[in-house]
């Protein structure tokens, strides 16, 4: 043990191994929001065909990828790789990528009618992410309910009691779900819409998607409103839950870019390559990722029940993110205003209308619903872009004013219903 | 090796008790794939799960060094091996040591020291590069270096004819970015742990520890309590130089991530490291009291898988064979827990978790040369066997003993020296049928 002790410190003291530096000749800085399993995935495979770069991640999401990359020298950063859906549109927009080149041939640039990048070549998609439930079923058979087949079914009352749904504010998967709702169903029915589900649903706050999907696998609840991966992942697991996608979805892409004051240029080429060829999207299908690939020939080595967004009904509704991403900071502050800071009265009184329904007083719960339901800001008003910016930091005094003047119109819509019912 | 087929073909008889199966007592899950480690216990209260979500996202999310927007995880480094602890204990399990001289360590670090004894008895920190090597450092402070792992393989043949190859690490350094290391480093490569059933472990009284002693010749580590001040008994680490999870966790998020906490408030750079300490200072402490406590309390709430095929006949065949060869003296089957401080439910339970959590002289093999609070170069801790055979399954390349050099049980068993050593010819000894039953039963655990 001595000789081998003394043979390993002499190797130390040099500060060299005797067989050479062992350190890679180049290196690539990505930034990243992607979770740890994800990143040493991709790290592990990109070092096995890239041995002579290292890779190193920053990590960070959207906002703080758009501070980093607004600096001077770019924080160093060669990569942005992110489900980053604002922030890639708007950073080419200020010239902060240089172009791909051939790595992102052969990449989808459309799914449905819905465009995935800006078609300037500067970022490209590199996987998508569909809405949908996380479902027990057998969660739902023991309760005799069917398997929703759309986000209007959850608003029905036999899913009272049944349904998570993610606020906006505070879980990074839901504000371009509940545009989903918004703009497939217009603005005010979207809103009514998420009402009458909120009523149906626990409201999830913190945890995300991980958390949602283990409340469904301790069987607490047997529907949640999610994004696919994190089903489809714990589902590889061997949790109990399995991922319907509703007759009406979006698929959003997640993206990559080379920045364009990249200090290690080519070894970002051949990052950005690596993750775009065939070797690197097969890789989204592994269990640990299980997102959607944009390189259709992947889809060629998917498993029979793998979901496949280019194909079929599900990709004819054209999501706009960009009209969500401009709303984003006033849609979640009026989500908690509108809907969280009246969760239970939301519950207490779509219970109240439901009765009157059953009881034939059809017109007086008809009015009452319109009242409840009524959302107290306009679609207009919402995509104001200087009303976003003062929402952006809710800590700003003007922010909380502006919160607290929604709150408090949605909670006179509540006392308007109240009445109604009461009469 | 007759009398040893007899004694456990007497054990044999004996079938499995009801209680067997469930590794961790009322903390057990039956969860067999790949979440076996990272499901909460049943038993932990509703009151508490809130806390045992907010410190799952602790543990899954990585850090940012500051400035960044996202407060509530600001701090990363200077000096850092990862960005996250679940980076180091994929999915709640074991690290694993890199297969070549070109891989980096990913789930596995270097432990560095002078000789001598440092605070309280400790070790005494590298002046340059402190008590472990971070390799990596935040945008303008230079990473202290590459460990880099070679090994050197024998083979070895096992009545019946079967190859078992054994491979031994050599540890050298590339790129030391603030000089050479010293003639009187110390060094020891540690892949990281699992992470579960540490709350039951933390609960055993430590009387049933001593008795233990008294019984297998093994060694209680006495460690310095930071929060309390005050020398107590080892319980956890590779040589259980740490004495409650919270001084682990809070350990761990400053030497592996230079996060810094309420109980650790000092940024882990030394004196030689200028830029380290010039680095821009986030919010302090960087894991505030509450991401501790929540990070606590999710370690004191994972549950423990339940034992796979406990009646099977190979599986009750390798059980005895387990005894029987001795490695039940050290692996002990079956523990009580006590009352823990501060999670009532963890008290009062019969687990099963195949640890002593004493020091053994593990031979020359396996030994470091490295002291650590009373541990010597020799010992280590009995590492726990519970949720052993699903551990390939969560992380396919977790490897086992202190530097991951075992990549099965059979290998981990071969390299046991010291007081390890005659277990270990038991097992060479042992017909090809009860290798294969004690294998089995390793996987049932």
């Amino acid at each position: 043990m001595k000789a081998l002790l003394c043979a390993t410190l002499a190797l130390a003291l040099g500060g060299l191994a005797p067989w050479g530096t062992a350190l890679a000749a180049d290196t690539v800085r990505v930034f990243t929001s992607y979770p740890q399993e994800m990143m040493d995935r991709y790290e592990q495979a990109f070092a096995k065909a890239n041995p002579d770069i290292k890779l190193d991640f920053q990590w960070g999401h959207g906002g703080d990828a758009m501070a980093t990359l607004r600096q001077p020298d770019q924080g160093g950063v060669d990569v942005l790789w992110s489900p980053a859906l604002k922030a890639f549109p708007a950073l080419a927009r200020e010239g902060a990528f240089r172009p791909l080149g051939d790595g992102a041939k052969g990449i989808a640039t459309k799914v449905g009618g819905m465009p995935l990048t800006d078609g300037k070549g500067t970022y490209a998609a590199f996987e998508l992410a569909g809405y949908g439930f996380a479902v027990r079923p057998d969660y739902l058979a023991g309760h005799g309910l069917p398997v929703p087949r759309d986000w209007s079914d959850l608003a029905r009352p036999a899913y009272a009691g049944h349904v998570i749904l993610p606020v906006p504010s505070s879980t990074g998967f839901a504000p371009p779900m509940i545009e989903v709702i918004l703009q497939h169903h217009g603005w005010d029915k979207g809103w009514a819409l998420l009402a009458e589900i909120a009523a149906n649903a626990e409201l999830l706050d913190s945890g995300g998607g991980v958390a949602m999907v283990n409340e469904l696998a301790e069987g607490t609840k047997g529907i949640g409103m999610i994004i696919d991966f994190f089903v489809r992942s714990a589902k590889a697991d061997g949790k109990p839950v399995t991922f319907v996608y509703p007759e009406i979805t979006a698929y959003v892409p997640a993206h990559v870019a080379i920045t364009a004051k990249a200090p290690h240029a080519k070894a970002a080429e051949a990052f950005v390559r690596f993750v775009l060829s065939d070797q690197g999207q097969v890789l989204l299908m592994t269990p640990e990722v299980m997102r959607l690939p944009v390189r259709p020939s992947a889809y060629a080595k998917a498993p029979a029940d793998f979901p496949r967004p280019f194909e079929g009904k599900a990709a004819a509704f054209v999501f706009d993110p960009a009209k969500g991403n401009a709303r984003q900071f006033a849609m979640t502050a009026l989500f908690d205003a509108f809907i969280t800071s009246r969760h239970a009265q939301l519950r207490d009184t779509f219970a109240l209308i439901r009765k009157a329904e059953a009881a034939g007083d059809k017109a007086r719960a008809e009015t009452a619903r319109q009242l409840l339901t009524s959302v107290p800001v306009s679609e207009a008003e919402c995509g104001n872009p200087t009303l976003n910016a003062t929402l952006e930091n809710m800590d700003f005094e003007g922010a909380k004013a502006v919160k607290a003047g929604w709150t408090k119109a949605a909670a006179a819509g509540t006392a308007q219903t109240l009445a109604v019912l009461a009469k | 090796m007759r009398r040893l087929l007899l004694a456990a073909g007497l054990l044999l008889t004996a079938p499995a008790g009801a209680g067997e199966a469930l590794s961790g007592g009322t903390f057990t899950v039956f969860e067999g794939g790949r979440a076996a480690f990272t499901t909460m216990a049943p038993a932990l209260p509703e009151s508490l799960q809130r806390d045992f979500a907010h410190g799952r996202t602790v543990f899954n999310r990585p850090w940012l060094a500051a400035p960044a927007q996202d407060e509530r995880f600001i701090g990363l480094g200077p000096l850092f091996n990862r960005l996250s602890c679940v980076a180091c204990h994929p999915r709640n399990g074991g690290g694993f040591a890199p297969a070549t001289a070109a891989e980096p360590m990913r789930t596995m670090l270097v432990r560095l020291s002078v000789a001598g004894e440092g605070e309280h008895g400790g070790v005494r920190p590298h002046p340059a590069y402190g008590d472990q090597l971070n390799e990596e450092g935040i945008p303008g402070v230079p990473g202290e270096g590459r460990a880099v792992i070679r090994w050197r393989e024998r083979r070895e043949v096992l009545p019946g004819g079967e190859v078992v190859r054994l491979r031994r690490p050599q540890i050298s350094f590339a790129g030391l970015a603030y000089g050479p290391m010293g003639r009187d480093t110390l060094i020891s490569p540690r892949i990281a742990p699992p992470v579960f059933g540490l709350g039951l472990l933390a609960a055993v009284p430590e009387d049933d520890i001593l008795d233990i002693a008294a019984e297998n010749g093994g060694r209680p580590n006495r460690v310095w309590d930071a929060g309390n001040g005050r020398t107590v008994l080892g319980r956890f680490g590779w040589k259980a130089n740490q004495p409650s999870v919270h001084q682990q966790l809070a350990g761990a998020m400053l030497g592996d991530i230079g996060i810094t906490s309420p109980l650790f408030a000092g940024q882990n750079c030394t004196a030689a490291q200028a830029a380290c300490r010039a680095a821009f200072p986030a919010p302090q402490p960087e894991l505030t009291a509450g991401q501790l406590l929540a990070l606590e309390t999710y370690h004191l709430g994972l549950g423990v898988p339940a034992r796979r095929g406990v009646d099977d006949p190979s599986v009750r065949r390798g059980e005895a064979v387990f005894v029987v060869a001795g490695c039940a003296s050290c692996h002990r089957p079956t523990l009580k827990t006590g009352p823990h401080p501060s999670l009532e439910e963890l008290g009062g339970q019969v687990i099963h978790p195949y640890t002593d959590l004493l020091l053994h002289d593990m031979g020359p093999e396996l030994a470091d040369g490295r002291p650590d609070f009373l541990a010597t170069g020799r010992e280590w801790r009995t590492p726990p066997l519970w949720g052993l055979g699903l551990r390939r399954l969560v992380e396919p390349r977790a490897g086992l003993l202190h530097d991951g050099r075992a990549r099965t049980p059979l290998e981990a068993i071969l390299w046991h020296g010291g007081a390890g050593k005659d277990a270990a010819a038991a097992v060479r000894r042992l017909s090809r049928d009860d290798r294969r039953a004690l294998l089995r039963f390793l996987d049932s655990l």
